[in-house]
């Protein structure tokens, strides 16, 4: 029988997916020391994962080449297009959110620039609100755009507000709650929902 | 310096050598699968009035004839097929059972272009025109695929009719269906909607979801839909076909009114085949008639089928001849290419050089063509 094969998102969410795994008792003694390998054996052999960008969880799924993924709702949000979500597994916790400067962001009839990682994310929000909002991709450190006149507020993670609150930006409005998601391809999902639903159930979902 | 772009489209591709024999001959395959099963074909026009499709004007491919009205693309045939069937083949009584394999444009699929095969029973409802159009899919699946195949069969009326039941208006049902098409389990959870709904995404796998399924509705419009699905799973099981169940299968294209299916393979990610029944969509076009059908997307045949097939094919026969002796090389070729083999002329200017060249190419023979 062919592993089970998961891509994981490296970083972030990464340490506490191990930890997840490992109190299910499923081995991971080749995710602590990875060298420069790619693709990891775990659980004895019978899966297998690997450890990417979290976008590209959503591409190998996406395709097939791997059956399920851990990612975050974000990118899931950003990215996502079809495959199954099976399962909120409760850590990686933060909030998508609206900050900027304590002022009312929708007075007046200017047109609104928000600065994000998440362009798609700020769109559908603002559409569903009916309000036009002029988006400008940043990569990162996105609180620097309202500072300098380039956005009237940002649309990014929260986790503890740290870094908004010493650049003097406050969160306006809480879009939804951000974890980590179990992702399954909708395929292997069906060919094979012995193995899929057996590894979920060894989570505890 | 390059003049022209050299690259083509995402979601587009070239097929190449052994490719395209492949691809033709899956569909050659395929139309011969089904004509002597009564099935003829009609071929539409690749490009339409946009009207005539029942799909996303975003998800078109759209241009203007020089009268400014708007076209696009064929993008997709169930819907040309209904405008055929309407308004075309009045003059004999139905069933009318037809078939196509053309090529599609649709910008919602990850292959913006590609070639669909499929069959569609016109004029009839009931378990005898179901049972035909699910085995023919499933005998598609199994000629390509063995065992390693599986039909899944769902029905489009019990979301339909639970939202009904629970009086659930249609934005919220649409953001529902979003989520049970999604098998968002933790979503569907937190929601306050009666159980019997946030059951469905779980819904799938054997016969024995449907026994599952019926402890927790006493609704009798989705007990008959139950207790047709099972007579569907015992006639196509005693036939020998593989096929499974999800009643959280809740496809967008809203036409379809009974019946629908997703055919899955081995170790290919995507779903190749998928179907249903559209009892409401011809009298859109004009004309009553209950229908079923289904299309296989050929390229995702191929690309499940996984064969390295782009080698370029090397001639049996290499012609050399000088300009005063064209007749008897030409002669030669007609010959040997009627005793089955291809055969190409070196257009080089010296024997020798052609030999080379035969030799390099891999061409097993090569003819000097004497005075």
């Amino acid at each position: 029988m062919k592993p089970l094969r998961i891509a994981l998102t490296k970083g972030r969410l990464e340490q506490k997916t191990i930890e997840l795994f490992e109190s299910k008792n499923i081995e991971c003694a080749s995710l602590h020391d990875k060298g420069r390998k790619l693709i990891f054996s775990i659980d004895n052999g019978a899966a297998e994962v690997l450890l990417v960008k979290p976008a590209d969880v959503i591409t190998y799924v996406e395709h097939g080449i791997c059956d399920m993924g851990i990612v975050g709702k974000d990118t899931i949000m950003e990215h996502g297009h079809s495959f199954y979500e099976i399962a909120d597994l409760g850590f990686g916790k933060c909030r998508m959110a609206l900050a900027g400067y304590p002022q009312d962001f929708y007075s007046g009839y200017k047109k609104r620039v928000v600065a994000t990682k998440f362009e798609k994310i700020a769109r559908e929000y603002f559409s569903k609100k009916n309000v036009d909002i002029e988006t400008i991709k940043i990569e990162g450190s996105v609180e620097v755009a309202p500072i300098l006149g380039f956005a009237d507020a940002i649309v990014d993670i929260v986790e503890t507000g740290t870094t908004l609150k010493e650049n003097g930006l406050v969160v306006l409005e809480y879009i939804c709650d951000i974890s980590a998601r179990l992702i399954v391809n909708t395929a292997a999902m069906k060919m094979r929902k012995k193995e899929v639903s057996a590894f979920a159930g060894r989570l505890g979902l | 310096m390059k003049k022209f772009l050299t690259t083509v489209k995402d979601g587009t591709r070239d097929y190449m050598f052994g490719e395209c024999a492949k691809i033709r001959e899956i569909s050659t395959e395929l139309c011969g699968f089904v004509k002597p099963r009564g099935y003829a074909e009609i071929m539409t026009p690749t490009f339409e009035y946009a009207d005539v499709f029942n799909i996303k004007a975003e998800d078109l491919f759209k241009f203007t004839d020089c009268k400014n009205r708007l076209m696009a693309l064929r993008a997709d045939c169930t819907t040309p097929i209904a405008r055929v069937a309407a308004t075309k083949l009045s003059d004999s009584p139905p069933p009318y059972r037809l078939f196509y394999c053309q090529s599609v444009f649709n910008a919602s699929r990850k292959k913006l272009e590609q070639t669909d095969f499929g069959i569609e029973l016109i004029g009839v409802d009931g378990i005898k025109a179901d049972i035909e159009v699910l085995t023919v899919a499933c005998e598609v699946l199994r000629k390509y695929f063995g065992e390693g195949y599986r039909l899944e069969i769902g029905h489009s009326g019990i979301y339909r009719r639970l939202c009904e039941e629970y009086g659930i208006d249609s934005d919220t049902a649409e953001e529902i269906r979003r989520m049970i098409e999604t098998k968002n389990f933790a979503a569907i959870e937190s929601l306050d909607i009666p159980d019997t709904i946030k059951a469905l995404p779980k819904m799938f796998g054997g016969n024995e979801v449907l026994k599952d399924f019926r402890t927790l509705t006493n609704n009798k419009n989705t007990e008959k839909i139950l207790s047709y699905l099972e007579k569907l799973y015992k006639t196509l099981s005693s036939l020998g076909f593989t096929v499974s169940f999800d009643l959280g299968l809740v496809r967008r294209p809203g036409y379809y009114t009974g019946i629908i299916f997703e055919g899955y393979v081995d170790s290919h990610g995507v779903s190749v085949l998928a179907g249903g029944r559209y009892d409401n969509l011809i009298s859109e076009y004009g004309r009553d008639l209950k229908a079923i059908g289904f299309s296989v997307c050929v390229d995702e045949i191929f690309d499940a089928l996984n064969q390295d097939l782009r080698k370029i094919t090397v001639p049996d026969v290499m012609i050399y001849f000088t300009e005063d002796n064209i007749m008897k090389a030409y002669e030669l070729a007609e010959i040997l290419i009627r005793s089955g083999k291809t055969v190409v002329f070196s257009t080089e200017t010296d024997a020798e050089t052609a030999r080379n060249q035969a030799k390099a190419k891999g061409i097993a023979e090569f003819i000097e063509v004497e005075k």
